[in-house]
């Protein structure tokens, strides 16, 4: 897996870079800003961009912006973006154009290392991965009237699934259920909420996301 | 104080100019001179008229020499009363008090032409009118002489040559010359009526106009006179004699007149602080009756005086305009300009004066507070936006400084697992776990400091996210659909959390709503639970500190309970978008 990674932090990047390495990843360049980020991926063709949200200049959301240029100029390099914000708004403007080969993670999760190379894998597999904690901060949301109230736990913990970007497969694997126990639950999950034609994988993620986004 | 400043003077100067002495002594006089006059058989009635009418004056003089202003006008009213009756001295049977009398008994007329006028000053007109009262006394005196060579009787002591012809034809050019007279006094009355503006008008038109008013049974009595018929014009000088009261009764309504406008003067204070379309000049010109009036405004910084416009304005010197300056704890604060007539009445100007420094001063302290409210506000706008850029350079440094250093700790710890024992491991990855709750934490307090989802996304979604972290459920109506200034979204961010914190420390509420609202002056935000209310300012900081900052941006904020249950939060900041 060949691997660019843009961080204006310098110890940040080279450590995620060794780390990287050291779990034998391919690392072909590093940036400290955007514009460099662009031409690394214009030369080389990445398979993964890693992307900090906060550089030059602004220190806003140059990060963001990248990524979303990479997905549309050159869709097989995935584009994982870390982030310091919770907030789930830029999860989901990441997502929103398509969610393929798109993630966003809590910038604290590159020290842990199997949950970064599982997601750089997932992401090179063409899924979309959403931090656990950004779900949560998503499903937390209490509402007057809310309609995941009305779902069992074992519908919700699959529904944080899916909105981590996970696919059936994946969510056997993480519940140790039979697929067609999932699809029943999703099937009821979807029924529950309104969302009678159950989307595809990513597509679902996007579905769950918006709904949840939803006052 | 006027008798006073006569001390010295011969005793009849000082009656005359005493408003105290003078009215018994009149009485006393008046009744001695009709006693010897009713001894000697003249007409009862002729003796009441002049009585009533020398009294009349003397009472008129006491009343103006009680006016400081009027000093000079009394003394010429007291001395018109006391030579009312010198004619009376006629009666006596002494030749000396005879001949006085004859001499004396026409100078009533000269004093009453220079009273008319001189009036209201005291002080002859003009030159012309100069002319006049000089040749009324020379007329009065000098007919009266000149007859007194011819004229036949026994106690007459200036009798040259007995000669009735000689005298009777003196005395009809004495009352031609006195016709001249009148009439020119009528003409210098008239002339006066037309040019009097104003207070000076409204102070002197009733007792010039008596005068007018007197003046033709005057000319007829002289024109009856003048063609020899003494005894007609001995008839009319009786009547001529009663009308002349109308002078005094003429002095008393100009008096009332100015005591009423005084009256309206005392109101002053009511009428100046009305307000209204009218400006302070206009009210103070119909307040003093002078449509001239001009007020002018002292300045500090120029050390000179300006119109309302605030042009500068030099003061007239003194002569046709009067200048009045009002003072205001002790400072100039303006001054009138205004009809010298006003003069004469001290007490109206002082009461305007001590009105108008008062509403003047009211005015400078209004000003003064409300340029000091206006830099309150100013600054304390100014130390909200300081705060603010403050925050936003705090969360920063959080985030660029502090954050990517404990993600390169976590990194690094993560790193030194090569080659580690599992104990060390084991020890590394609680250390790990330790840094990430440690940013965690941080970017719980970098959002409080300065949340970035407001920066980046504005308040529709800054309010979604503080919805979805609030206690209790939370629904969000409305939006603002646009960015607006920093200083505004950050106070309407800071109210929704704080009144969201409200909701779940104090409330016991099951729900809340926020609704946001914006017209084109201003953006609106309800924040509204179900709780059990009770909210109010002085509670905590939190409301009282939101209040300050939704001030400092001339916003406002609004509790108020619910029913049946609850309590509602309305912001309304503008927003002049």
């Amino acid at each position: 897996m060949r691997i660019v990674i843009a961080d204006d932090a310098v110890l940040v990047r080279e450590g995620v870079a060794r780390l990287l390495a050291d779990a034998g990843l391919e690392i072909i360049g590093q940036a400290a800003e955007a514009t460099a980020l662009l031409r690394l991926v214009r030369e080389h063709r990445p398979d993964v961009a890693i992307v900090d949200i906060r550089m030059p200049p602004s220190h806003t959301d140059e990060g963001l912006v990248a990524a979303r240029e990479i997905r549309e100029h050159y869709p097989d390099t995935a584009v994982l973006v870390l982030s310091q914000h919770l907030e789930p708004l830029y999860a989901l403007r990441l997502i929103e154009d398509s969610p393929e080969r798109v993630g966003y993670l809590l910038k604290e999760r590159v020290g842990r290392l199997d949950d970064l190379v599982d997601a750089l894998h997932r992401l090179v597999a063409g899924e979309c991965v959403i931090d656990r904690q950004v779900v949560q901060e998503l499903l937390g949301r209490r509402r007057v009237h809310d309609p995941l109230a009305e779902l069992s736990p074992r519908e919700r913990e699959i529904l944080e699934l899916m909105a981590e970007g996970r696919s059936n497969q994946g969510i056997c694997k993480a519940l140790w259920l039979s697929p067609k126990t999932i699809e029943t639950h999703i099937r009821n999950l979807f029924l529950k909420l309104g969302l009678n034609e159950a989307p595809l994988d990513n597509r679902r993620v996007l579905a769950v996301l918006t709904l949840l986004k939803a006052p | 104080m006027g008798a006073r400043a006569l001390t010295g003077r011969p005793l009849g100067a000082r009656v005359l100019a005493d408003s105290v002495l003078l009215l018994p002594v009149a009485v006393v006089l008046g009744l001695l001179a009709a006693r010897s006059a009713l001894a000697a058989g003249a007409s009862e009635t002729a003796i009441r008229i002049d009585l009533v009418v020398a009294w009349s004056f003397a009472a008129a003089a006491a009343v103006a020499l009680s006016r400081p202003a009027l000093h000079r006008v009394g003394v010429l009213m007291a001395a018109t009363s006391a030579t009312w009756l010198l004619g009376y001295l006629q009666f006596a049977s002494s030749p000396l008090l005879w001949s006085a009398g004859w001499l004396l008994a026409y100078l009533y007329l000269a004093l009453l032409t220079q009273l008319v006028l001189s009036f209201p000053e005291g002080r002859v007109w003009s030159p012309s009118a100069r002319l006049v009262v000089s040749a009324t006394y020379a007329a009065v005196l000098g007919t009266q002489l000149l007859i007194g060579l011819y004229e036949p009787g026994q106690r007459n002591l200036l009798l040259v040559r007995p000669d009735q012809a000689v005298a009777d034809g003196i005395a009809q050019v004495g009352n031609a010359i006195g016709l001249a007279i009148v009439i020119a006094l009528d003409v210098l009355v008239v002339l006066r009526l037309i040019r009097l503006r104003g207070v000076a008008r409204r102070v002197a038109l009733p007792l010039l106009v008596a005068a007018l008013l007197a003046t033709p049974l005057f000319a007829l009595r002289s024109v009856a006179g003048m063609q020899g018929d003494f005894e007609l014009r001995d008839r009319l000088q009786q009547v001529d004699q009663a009308t002349q009261i109308l002078i005094p009764i003429g002095f008393f309504i100009g008096l009332a007149w100015s005591r009423l406008r005084r009256t309206r003067a005392s109101t002053l204070v009511v009428e100046l602080r009305k307000g209204g379309a009218e400006t302070l000049r206009d009210r103070l010109a119909r307040a003093l009756g002078d449509p001239t009036l001009k007020v002018a405004y002292w300045l500090d910084e120029s050390g000179g005086y300006v119109d309302e416009a605030g042009h500068p304005l030099e003061l007239p010197p003194p002569g046709d305009r009067a200048v009045t300056t009002v003072l205001a704890a002790g400072a100039p604060v303006a001054a009138l300009v205004h009809d010298p007539a006003l003069l004469d009445e001290p007490d109206l100007i002082e009461s305007v004066c001590a009105t108008v420094g008062l509403v003047l001063e009211n005015e400078q302290l209004a000003a003064e507070v409300r340029e000091q409210l206006a830099e309150v506000r100013a600054s304390r706008a100014r130390i909200v936006a300081a705060a603010d850029d403050e925050r936003r350079r705090l969360e920063r440094d959080l985030h660029d400084g502090a954050q990517q250093r404990l993600v390169g700790l976590s990194l690094k710890l993560r790193l030194a697992h090569a080659g580690t024992d599992p104990a060390t491991t084991a020890a590394l990855t609680r250390a790990q776990d330790d840094v990430e709750e440690a940013l965690s934490e941080l970017r719980e307090f970098a959002r409080g400091v300065h949340p970035s989802v407001l920066r980046e996304d504005g308040l529709d979604a800054a309010v979604e996210a503080l919805a979805r972290r609030a206690s209790v459920p939370v629904d969000v109506s409305g939006s603002v659909g646009m960015r607006l200034s920093d200083g505004v979204e950050l106070a309407a961010y800071f109210f929704v959390s704080e009144a969201l914190t409200n909701v779940s420390k104090h409330a016991e509420a099951t729900r809340a709503t926020v609704a946001l609202g914006r017209d084109a002056a201003a953006l609106m935000i309800t924040v509204e639970d179900d709780g059990v209310g009770g909210a109010d300012r002085s509670r905590g900081s939190g409301l009282a500190g939101l209040a300050d900052r939704l001030a400092a941006l001339d916003g406002t904020m609004v509790v108020e309970p619910v029913v049946p249950r609850g309590t509602r939060l309305v912001a309304r900041i503008p927003c002049g978008s």
